[in-house]
């Protein structure tokens, strides 16, 4: 698939994916399934109702790693709140994605729900 | 270096070798050789045509066959549609039954596919893991109704060379006709229809460093395959394929046929060295697997399995090169690999497998760099991958 130039963007220049391991104090979720090639870590640090910052681990194809990456960025320093405005319908259009799609703008907003929802990072 | 990125998917196309390309640029414009082939009244048809008789020995030489068994088409596709269509109407009165492998080209499958809604039916046999044929079970799959065996020589995913010669003569013995695709390996792996008893052959030049849009047939004349024509309209072709001959195309699949014979063995050690090289340095990474056998292998071919890395991001990241994932994609969904599956890789093998080919004009610097790039990516991604407990 020719993916479009905002896709290759982001997929490109992965500023947020982490490579090493993950400092102690990050909040952590996940998504997906590793067992069928698209499956994601993130881990988030809130300060004062915000997304500090925003780090991920991803195993997937490019239409996901692109997301994942949109979202950081989208997010980062925004209140926590701002994650409940983001739908996966935005995230495809804003990367010209079809909506066959849609499961690689869903797992991003799935992951962070779940950091969200935790209370300390529990990965290494 | 240039900016253009390195070319290491030799099994999807070649480029035209500046040989093939001097000969074909004779037969264009009006201080050439541009007439009609089949004009038989004037010098133009003639010298075209000579052109064409030229250039049809020249394939025949190439695979040991006879010029009068050459039937040019607009390529490989072409050719197994009248291969496979042609003989299902002749012979249908004698059977309909046909049998295949799961990891054939889409050329064949989707033909015999098309011809399964005409009332024929196909057994699709399952590959070895290695992605040979089983062929004690090819034998028990013949039955009295079986008309037509259809084996492709070197598959155009995983490289495997079939073993032709064996399968052909199964065929015969049990007087069914065996066609092959060997648009991947003409020119590449030895073929003598003297000694091979295949009847059909598909052919295709821009695999081989010809032009695209033309192919052969090579039909059997002793003794004789029949087939019904699937193109009407002016008897060419020894009646098996109407149209007028493109005469450039011809002669460049002719000079291409003629340079790979001169070329084979020396071409062929020469890439198989630097494809074992390749290999040995990614194989550094570990977890890494090539798909299909090792040892029955065309020279230019690597499929291989990268654990834990999606081959789709990993062929975006190696942007320098222009290589092939395992997977065909639509515009919906990822589709896994038919042939990597028919292997028994699983969908997620399938899609963290990518297949890198080499061919005449890969040089060493390139291989280098294409073995650096692909290092340096795969560990990247593997670094990013998460890691559970």
């Amino acid at each position: 698939m020719r993916y479009s130039a905002k896709v290759l963007k982001y997929f490109y220049n992965c500023q947020h994916a982490l490579t090493g391991p993950v400092e102690p104090g990050y909040l952590c979720g996940e998504a997906g399934v590793l067992a069928n090639g698209d499956f994601l870590q993130v881990f988030i640090k809130p300060d004062q109702g915000s997304f500090q910052k925003i780090h991920y681990k991803i195993q997937a194809g490019v239409a996901t790693m692109a997301c994942m990456e949109f979202v950081a960025r989208q997010l980062i320093s925004q209140p926590l709140t701002q994650l409940d405005t983001l739908s996966a319908e935005q995230i495809l259009f804003q990367l010209q994605l079809p909506t066959t799609r849609m499961n690689s703008a869903l797992l991003p907003l799935a992951a962070l729900g779940s950091a969200l929802k935790t209370d300390e990072a529990s990965y290494g | 270096m240039s900016d253009q990125p390195i070319y290491l998917d030799y099994m999807a196309t070649t480029p035209v070798d500046p040989r093939v390309k001097a000969v074909m640029v004779n037969y264009l414009g009006t201080e050439d050789v541009f007439g009609n082939p089949a004009s038989n009244s004037h010098q133009y048809g003639w010298q075209a045509e000579e052109a064409v008789a030229k250039a049809r020995l020249q394939v025949a030489e190439l695979i040991g066959a006879s010029s009068k068994e050459i039937v040019f088409t607009s390529g490989a596709t072409e050719a197994n549609n009248l291969a496979l269509k042609g003989v299902a109407e002749f012979y249908q009165a004698n059977g309909q039954h046909i049998i295949t492998l799961k990891t054939e080209h889409k050329a064949v499958l989707d033909c015999l596919a098309a011809l399964q809604a005409k009332g024929f039916e196909v057994t699709y046999l399952d590959p070895l893991p290695s992605g040979l044929v089983d062929l004690e079970l090819l034998e028990r799959s013949i039955r009295a109704d079986t008309i037509l065996i259809s084996m492709m020589h070197v598959n155009n995913e995983i490289g495997v060379i079939q073993d032709v010669a064996a399968i052909a003569t199964i065929a015969k013995k049990h007087g069914v006709i065996f066609h092959t695709d060997v648009a991947q390996s003409v020119g590449k792996v030895p073929l003598d229809m003297r000694s091979m008893p295949i009847d059909l052959l598909s052919m295709s030049a821009h695999k081989i460093y010809g032009p695209k849009g033309i192919g052969a047939l090579y039909i059997r004349r002793t003794p004789r395959v029949h087939l019904v024509p699937q193109m009407h309209g002016g008897g060419h072709e020894f009646g098996f394929r109407a149209g007028t001959l493109a005469t450039h195309q011809i002669v460049g699949m002719g000079e291409a046929f003629r340079l790979a014979q001169q070329v084979l063995c020396e071409e062929n050690e020469r890439i198989c060295q630097q494809r074992d090289r390749l290999w040995q340095q990614i194989s550094a990474l570990g977890d890494i697997r090539l798909n299909g056998s090792a040892t029955h292998r065309v020279s230019g071919n690597l499929n291989v399995f990268f654990a834990g890395v999606d081959g789709e991001a990993l062929m975006l990241s190696l942007r320098r090169l222009a290589i092939s994932s395992g997977s065909a994609c639509n515009s919906a969904n990822l589709q896994a690999s038919h042939v990597l599956l028919a292997l028994g890789l699983s969908k997620l093998e399938a899609s963290q497998s990518l297949r890198i080919s080499l061919g005449r004009f890969t040089s060493d610097d390139e291989l280098a760099e294409a073995i650096l790039l692909i290092k340096k990516e795969v560990v990247r991604l593997r670094a990013m991958a998460p890691r559970c407990k």
